[in-house]
């Protein structure tokens, strides 16, 4: 099974020799594959901007504006939140087609402490009108998740979890846009779904007797098809590395308005969790 | 171009922002009045290139409003030089209008819609790096205020423009004023030219209201491919003298007696 980021970054390599217009602008990241990549007639087209993810955006805005493809990569928290202005005004409110990739959604960097806690990114980036957000849970989605954001002509950002994850995309099915379910028993639903975006799903007991939905797209067209799928459950629990707030759980609640149906909320409380822990115990707490 | 053209049409160009701004209730006067000497000049010596409305640009040498809050000073510039192409200012800031406060890029002339500032310089380095991906671009031209200049992005983007050797000519507004009071009251740029110098461009200080400091941009331009700026040194509220360094008329409205007064000055010179 393929690292999450490996495989993306193969895939969007391979874009690279497939159009010209490919630029990929790093807020100083490393990635194996890109230094490989480096090294080759495609180093061209990789730059290292720096330590200044604002000037990233706006770059790709202006490269975006001359009919280049630009690949904006850093690090999530900083990417997203500090560039936040520039990616509303450079880039979506003219719909400009950018690829915006964020490492480390989630608790993902949760031992460097809650200012690497990316647990607002999807409220925050769904709040900019056209955006489409990728979370890849493994290798093959995470290819996935190159081929979808190169395709796009909408302004994407994906989220890339590290590791080979923990479960694989082939034990799912594409049951509507962007939704992805693994049922307990296959070809039968259970009463009971778990509805996730990250790729890490804390304690296992929690999915034992549930169908898993993960979320593969949050954009435009996500609220509809949750509704869609969700529907037939009787217990719907939302386990993600997001915060409450406009988070996932918010965005269930927001496609289940007028069913009568049990939602459980098994996201984070708002509040940031100073002390130094492993992700999964660092998880637990800010459940509780 | 002869020197009395340009101030011929400047007076034309400001009689327009007035009435505008006036008919609006809206807008950013003093702003517009300090850099519409400097836009005339890059528009009527066709140093720059007119986009065309369009949201992918298309131009060669694209001319970024980076102050775009100063806008009627670039749509006043283009429909006077382009009557046939260019939305009329009748309809400035109006409900339904495209040419609002900071104008879209649906609309002629506006290349880059602005309204945040601190974005257009960066803007206009990615338009520059595109020519190193193959881009017919032939430079960038972006123009800032020295206020926008606390913001710190504007210094990210120049680090960068330094750097990558863009071809791109940022064009500073240093009117002395923001907002609510003079710059050095709030916070001080000191020399521009010596900051910018030192962060790796090449720079020139000229009069942004004499013409003859004007035409020195024409070889700054295009015999020089660095990355360069050319502070221009201006009073907001050029051209009527009771709003010349006036801080209420950042966007303070003129009344109608104030507009009777500010067009009588603006006369045509026989």
């Amino acid at each position: 099974m393929k690292d999450i980021r490996d495989a993306f970054f193969e895939r969007l390599i391979d874009g690279f020799d497939q159009s010209k217009n490919l630029v990929l602008l790093s807020v100083d990241m490393g990635s194996t594959v890109l230094k490989e990549a480096g090294k080759t007639s495609l180093g061209a087209r990789i730059i290292n901007v720096g330590v200044s993810e604002a000037n990233a955006v706006m770059v790709a805005g202006g490269l975006a504006a001359k009919g280049m493809l630009p690949v904006v990569y850093g690090i999530s928290s900083f990417l997203v939140h500090r560039a936040r202005a520039q990616l509303r005004h450079d880039i979506a409110i003219n719909r400009r087609k950018i690829i915006l990739v964020g490492s480390g959604p989630g608790l993902v960097y949760a031992e460097d402490g809650p200012s690497h806690h990316c647990l607002d990114d999807i409220s925050s980036v769904r709040g900019l009108p056209g955006f489409r957000i990728f979370t890849p849970w493994d290798g093959e989605s995470g290819s996935m998740a190159a081929e979808a954001a190169l395709q796009s002509i909408e302004p994407c950002y994906v989220r890339l979890d590290k590791g080979q994850g923990q479960s694989v995309l082939s034990n799912y099915e594409e049951v509507a846009t962007g939704c992805w379910v693994k049922t307990l028993t296959k070809g039968r639903r259970s009463d009971k779904v778990v509805v996730t975006s990250t790729a890490y799903i804390y304690g296992n007991e929690l999915v034992q007797d549930a169908d898993v939905l993960r979320l593969f797209e949050i954009s435009e067209s996500t609220c509809p098809a949750l509704r869609e799928v969700l529907r037939g459950y009787k217990e719907i629990h939302v386990a993600d590395e997001s915060y409450s707030s406009a988070g996932v759980f918010s965005l269930v609640c927001e496609s289940m308005v007028g069913i009568d149906t049990c939602v459980i909320d098994l996201t984070f409380q708002s509040k940031f969790v100073q002390e130094k822990w492993p992700r999964e115990k660092l998880g637990y707490l800010y459940r509780s | 171009m002869k020197p009395s053209e340009h101030a011929r049409i400047g007076r034309i160009a400001r009689r327009e922002i007035l009435r505008a701004i006036h008919r609006a209730r809206k807008g950013h006067l003093g702003g517009a009045l300090s850099c519409v000497d400097a836009v005339l000049y890059l528009f009527m010596a066709e140093l720059v290139d007119v986009h065309q409305g369009t949201a992918m640009s298309a131009v060669r040498r694209p001319f970024v409003l980076s102050k775009a809050h100063s806008a009627t000073a670039l749509l006043a510039v283009v429909q006077v030089l382009y009557p046939k192409l260019a939305s009329q200012l009748s309809s400035y800031n109006l409900h339904g209008s495209l040419l609002g406060n900071n104008p879209s890029e649906r609309v002629f002339g506006v290349e880059y819609h602005g309204g945040s500032l601190g974005h257009g310089i960066g803007f206009g380095c990615g338009l520059a790096l595109a020519k190193k991906f193959g881009a017919d671009i032939e430079y960038v031209t972006v123009m800032t205020s020295d206020g926008e200049l606390h913001e710190g992005s504007c210094w990210e983007s120049i680090l960068f423009a330094a750097h990558h050797r863009l071809n791109i000519c940022i064009f500073i507004d240093a009117n002395g004023q923001i907002c609510e009071d003079m710059i050095d009251n709030v916070l001080k740029l000191g020399s521009i030219a010596t900051k910018l110098r030192a962060f790796g461009l090449e720079v020139i200080e000229i009069d942004g209201h004499s013409f003859s400091d004007l035409t020195k941009i024409n070889s700054f331009l295009a015999e020089n491919s660095m990355p360069r700026a050319v502070v221009l040194k201006t009073v907001k509220g050029k051209g009527v003298d009771f709003m010349e360094g006036a801080i209420r008329f950042h966007h303070g409205i003129p009344t109608d007696e104030e507009l009777k007064l500010s067009l009588a000055q603006l006369e045509d010179i026989a």
